[in-house]
């Protein structure tokens, strides 16, 4: 049986047997991850994987059920275990689930991608990473050096009963390398483009050579050793500037996890947490300052949370998040939505088939201000630049945070006057982001790939994405970490 | 659940279409039936069933691996051949050894619990539905999962060795919130549904959600701590992520490199792996297929072993301890059923035995620090409160500590007289509950 058919057929089943609304996603996942290390290889791990995920609505309540087996018997036998499944929930609710209107949508959509990563060599892929991973090793006071490139590739249909029938294809590249200095009492890393695994983009394979890994090798493993000698991170009130990944996953930590919705409605209490950005906030709390502007943008090019549309048939779209400073908008999927009188934002995606799609972030993007970077350090009197994330922590509401990098550069009376280890900082999310007082310019900006984002229980994986450019803040707290 | 004989066929299948001088094949996966609640009622209710087949092959020392979750004969065919073009682009692996002899495994013949993977949905919603009303008529919002499932691991090699265990899962998670900033956690992980006693867990978090209301600030600074072992179980993680991977200490990046054989902690603290202890029960053998035991890690505070696995202890000149993870276990070999040995304390003597200090439910979003000063950071989440002269006298707000394990461990002031039983993200740990002294708090939650 065909894939269309067969996820037709599930959701037919599904109506027939009792449900008044049925999705079904079948998924073929594709992944390829590379891993050298000191000049071996050190993992070449190639997976496949099929399976169909059927979400169904009885009685106003939800069941889930999952099967790698896609014979007509099999799927058969998932819809009645989700029905059965909804069925028991449906015992205990107060009120029944309500899905926000969605027209039917039946089309393809591809990401963009020019070259199948898949149908590069081995050989090559490999090449590229021997050949920068060689320059780190070059450099004396190096205890090893790694590079890693990952691959992903998911084709999903999504059918569901009212109609829909969504085909998409997706591909996503990343790449990265890292080198780390070891002594007795210190272990420095230092990472390019970022820190854990590297850049990652919705893309094909042409990402890879432009994300110009040989050519900042050599620095990268210079600064590891040099960050064993290198003064420790001061302490005290400061200014703060941060760039690239670590200004993302500051996004991701502080703003995209606070406006998932079904955090605020408690969805994610016994794990994830909840949220400080309660309903009543909306359009009446000042988030940041006014030159702070956040959306979530999953029609962005090149994020890892671009697509055409979610888990759930909503068209990808851009929206408002923070709008000068001031908190406005949610992520929200059609049955949180509906739950506050308002439209799916496209927000509701899955980890493959075997889970049930839950609210998550695209891509939130803190949209570029008009600074140059050199006139942000030229007027900042006594501050820290934070490069590359080496830690993040944030409470269940997402308030108090802490972060450290991999490398900091001290800034006296307008210059970078030295470089400092383990530089780490803490601060209270509104607090912080009403700090901000510049945002470097477009000319700055990219969007930065997290593939690793948790959350849900059972607990799902996901990729998701965040433009940033640089952002400077105003009395910090940093150099935490080392209490007596 | 893919029962043993099953299993073999599979893996012997996919061996015999392997040209490689020497293939492994694991299967593992199993089977999750999770109930989860929000609001005081079932919001998500799933079934899933994931196996993986994974199969690493060597042609002389280079290895490639490459896994699949479809077991027919042209998709076993393509993973082998998946994992053989990896293995053939690859540049020598020099510290791979062969893969291991036949060997003889421990299979553990009671760790399956029929009656825990049969225990329906509607069953767990009759068994929630008094919990949550309850809930409600406390004015409280219950949140949680309750879940059973089942596992298994399948290792088979080409020199003929086959090991398998099957096992089940029953746990059992719960928040309890109040109005007023309130909230409270209770949970418990075990093989066997019948020992989750979810009524009195949530009873004791429903009690503690409604004293948890309006919490105050503290003054950050160094207090006594007394730690549930929920907040025992984050610092004992990282303990061991930080401490005792062969990988990373033969690399000298662990607080242990250079220590071993030296008093660390505290002579109370013993910390051991041991797979066949019921509180953290799994397969008696790695990914490799090599036979586990009971591996002490820290004794009377002193640090004793690390854990390692073929191809790190070949490069150290060392044996296997049977700690190898999934292939291509890219961070080398850990530790995965860690208990930390009890003590003579109750929780309740130790809260009464405290002057001054802080009582910790749980731990949350902790993270590295300073990996060789084993400095961590994170959260107090769910029931935070001051202890004045031997009692909880007030809610707190969560804080966020910075502390270092080297110190946490070495400045202990009771251990509990019971250890309780999680999952982890390396496998799986038992911990009791903790009293310490002067422990750093940094920072308060508020806005």
């Amino acid at each position: 049986m065909i894939e269309r058919d067969l996820a037709q057929l599930a959701v037919d089943t599904a109506l027939q047997r009792g449900a008044t609304y049925a999705d079904a996603r079948i998924i073929r996942l594709q992944t390829e991850q590379l891993d050298i290390r000191n000049g071996n290889v050190n993992g070449i791990k190639q997976h496949l994987e099929v399976g169909i995920g059927i979400r169904v609505l009885v009685d106003g309540a939800w069941g889930f059920a999952a099967n790698p087996d896609l014979k007509k018997s099999k799927v058969e036998i998932a819809v009645d275990r989700a029905i059965a499944l909804a069925r028991d929930s449906a015992h205990l609710y107060h009120a029944p689930v309500v899905l926000a209107r969605r027209a039917p949508i039946v089309t393809v959509w591809k990401s963009p991608c020019q070259i199948d990563p898949f149908g590069v060599s081995l050989e090559d892929k490999l090449g590229f990473l021997f050949e920068a991973e060689e320059e780190m090793r070059r450099v004396k006071g190096i205890a090893f050096t790694e590079a890693g490139m990952d691959l992903w590739k998911e084709w999903q249909l999504f059918v569901n009963s009212d109609g829909s029938q969504i085909e998409q294809e997706i591909v996503q590249t990343g790449s990265g390398l890292s080198a780390t200095a070891v002594s007795d009492t210190d272990v420095q890393t230092r990472s390019f483009p970022s820190s854990f695994g590297g850049q990652f983009k919705s893309a094909g394979y042409e990402l890879i050579p432009t994300l110009n890994l040989k050519d900042n090798a050599q620095r990268v493993a210079e600064e590891a050793v040099q960050l064993l000698t290198a003064k420790a991170c001061p302490v005290g009130e400061k200014t703060l500037i941060l760039g690239g990944s670590q200004l993302a996953l500051q996004v991701h930590e502080s703003c995209g996890h606070p406006v998932e919705f079904d955090r605020v409605l408690g969805h994610e209490a016994d794990f994830a947490g909840t949220s400080f950005l309660t309903p009543e906030k909306r359009n009446n709390f000042q988030y940041g300052s006014e030159i702070v502007n956040i959306v979530a943008d999953a029609t962005a090019p090149g994020g890892l949370g671009s697509f055409g549309y979610d888990d759930e048939g909503t068209p990808a779209q851009k929206s408002d998040i923070i709008k000068d400073g001031r908190f406005v908008g949610y992520l929200m999927s059609r049955e949180t939505a509906e739950s506050n009188e308002m439209e799916s934002n496209g927000a509701m995606r899955a980890q493959g088939w075997n889970h049930t799609p839950i609210v998550r972030m695209s891509n939130i993007n803190l949209l570029p201000g008009d600074w140059e970077l050199q006139a942000m350090i030229e007027s900042t009197e006594d501050g820290i630049m934070v490069c590359d994330n080496r830690s993040w922590s944030i409470d269940d509401k997402r308030l108090n945070f802490q972060f450290g990098g991999e490398l900091g550069w001290e800034i006296k009376g307008g210059k970078i006057v030295g470089m400092v280890k383990n530089p780490t900082y803490t601060g209270i999310t509104p607090q912080f982001w009403r700090s901000c007082d510049a945002i470097a310019n477009q000319n700055h900006y990219q969007i930065w790939g997290t593939p690793n984002c948790g959350k849900g229980q059972p607990m799902q994986v996901a990729r998701v994405g965040h433009g940033v450019s640089y952002a400077r803040f105003q009395n910090v707290k940093v150099g935490v970490g080392y209490a007596e | 659940m893919l029962n043993k004989k099953k299993a073999q066929e599979i893996l012997s299948e996919a061996i015999r279409y392997s040209p490689a001088d020497e293939t492994e094949v694991i299967l593992s996966g199993g089977k999750t039936f999770s109930t989860r609640f929000t609001n005081n009622y079932i919001s998500q209710n799933g079934a899933q069933k994931e196996y993986d087949l994974t199969v690493r092959v060597a042609f002389g020392q280079q290895v490639g691996v490459a896994s699949c979750n479809l077991f027919d004969g042209d998709n076993l065919k393509k993973v082998v051949d998946n994992a053989c073009n990896a293995a053939r682009h690859s540049k020598p692996d020099l510290d791979w050894t062969s893969v291991l002899e036949p060997t003889d495994h421990q299979e553990m013949n009671d760790a399956y619990l029929q009656d825990t993977i049969d225990y329906t949905p509607h069953e767990k919603a009759e068994r929630l539905a008094p919990i949550l009303k309850q809930s409600i008529d406390k004015g409280l919002t219950s949140a949680g999962m309750l879940v059973n499932g089942d596992q298994m691991l399948t290792v088979m090699n080409s020199k003929g060795l086959f090991a398998y265990q099957s096992w089940t899962t029953a746990s059992f998670t719960y928040t309890a919130m109040a109005p007023n900033q309130g909230s409270a956690w209770a949970e418990y992980h075990s093989h066997d549904m019948a020992e989750v006693a979810v009524e009195e867990l949530a009873a004791q978090a429903m009690e503690k959600a409604l004293l948890s209301q309006n919490p105050i600030a503290a003054e950050p600074g160094a207090y006594t701590v007394v730690l549930s072992p929920s907040a025992v179980l984050e610092l004992v993680e990282f303990l061991n992520y930080l401490g005792f991977g062969g990988m990373a200490y033969e690399e000298n990046r662990t607080f242990t490199a250079g220590k071993l054989g030296q008093q660390l902690f505290d002579p109370r603290i013993n910390l051991v792996d041991n797979p066949f202890r019921k509180e953290v029960l799994g397969p008696g053998f790695d990914y490799e297929g090599h036979p586990k035991q009971a591996l002490p890690l820290i004794e009377n505070g002193v640090v004793r072993n690390l854990a390692y696995d073929r191809r790190m202890a070949n490069k150290a000149g060392k044996q296997s301890t049977g700690h190898a993870l999934m292939p291509p276990a890219t961070m080398g070999p850990f530790p995965t059923q860690i208990v930390l040995e009890a003590g003579e304390d109750t929780l309740e003597s130790m809260i009464a035995s405290t002057e001054r200090g802080i009582y910790i439910t749980r731990l949350w979003y902790s993270n590295v620090v300073d990996p060789k000063q084993a400095i961590i950071t994170g959260m107090t989440r769910d029931g935070t409160f001051m202890i004045e002269d031997g009692k909880l006298s007030k809610p707190l707000r969560n804080m966020r500590y910075n502390e270092s394990l080297l110190k946490a461990f070495a400045q202990v002031e009771g251990i509990g007289n019971r250890v309780y039983g999680f999952q982890g993200y390396f496998g799986k740990l038992a911990v009791p509950a903790l009293k310490l002294r002067d422990f750093h708090f940094t920072g308060v939650s508020q806005e």
